[in-house]
């Protein structure tokens, strides 16, 4: 079902805001926004860590699915994976191609997974946020 | 977001344009255009640059934010623009290259993609 708007743990929504608001991240933390619509096969996704006070690496990864309840698939990035370790932004690409393997530019929905991983200082944080999604149809 | 267009060198100097003044909606945000595809002779070039100023500003173009860098390998190229004013604009300048091919056979297909608005935090 398109864009469906439902109650529970599988809510989509629109992507006008932010993608993940200020957050505070610590070692071993793990989380997932909530499902979106997507808009375009192609995603620019772009983050900041806004305070770093001894974390180590906080790894974002979109993943994309069909409808609720279909396979969940993380989204190849062009390039670089988006990652943050030190204080700023980090934009990362997520462009479609031909072909179609799963994890190639987006699906029906799309969400982001947050985890950290490296050298975390006991007692060490990171405040993050990840800025709203930008999609688009591919070109090419 | 602009539809891909095309940015052809009419001459044999460079020139520029300016598209249309938009209003901001954050106190900042990364601009970005993609180059989907393009062709320049040796010397040849493609440049954006983003203008911001108030409404009451005076004159077309006002704080200008240049050097968009590309992201990876893609097309795509980005700049962060910080503290905005009302409104932006962009300048497209097309430089031709020097070299066998008529000028007219460069140029680029080129979109802009939707700002990422943001404030700070």
């Amino acid at each position: 079902m398109r864009d469906r708007m439902s109650h529970g743990d599988n809510i989509v929504r629109s992507h006008s805001g932010p993608a993940l608001a200020g957050r505070r991240i610590s070692s071993g933390d793990i989380l997932y926004t909530d499902w979106m619509a997507v808009t375009g096969d192609c995603l620019l996704l772009r983050a900041q860590c806004i305070v770093n006070s001894g974390g180590g690496t906080v790894d974002i990864t979109p993943q994309t699915r069909g409808d609720e309840g279909s396979t969940v698939t993380t989204v190849t990035a062009t390039g670089s994976a988006l990652v943050l370790n030190s204080q700023g932004f980090a934009s990362a690409a997520y462009l479609a191609t031909n072909s179609t393997a799963l994890g190639n530019g987006l699906q029906r929905q799309v969400r982001f997974k947050v985890a950290t991983s490296g050298t975390w200082a006991d007692g060490s944080y990171m405040v993050i946020r990840l800025l709203p999604p930008i999609m688009f149809d591919s070109a090419q | 977001m602009y539809p891909f267009f095309e940015v052809v060198p009419l001459g044999s100097t460079a020139k520029s344009i300016l598209l249309p003044w938009m209003p901001t909606a954050a106190d900042n945000a990364f601009l970005s255009y993609e180059v989907a595809t393009s062709f320049f002779e040796s010397g040849g070039s493609l440049t954006v640059v983003a203008y911001t100023k108030n409404r009451s500003d005076p004159g077309s173009e006002g704080t200008a934010f240049s050097s968009f860098a590309q992201i990876g390998s893609t097309g795509i190229y980005d700049k962060k623009c910080e503290n905005l004013k009302e409104l932006i604009r962009f300048k497209i300048t097309v430089t031709p290259g020097g070299g066998s091919e008529p000028v007219v056979t460069q140029g680029a297909f080129m979109r802009f993609l939707p700002p990422n608005w943001y404030e700070t935090a």
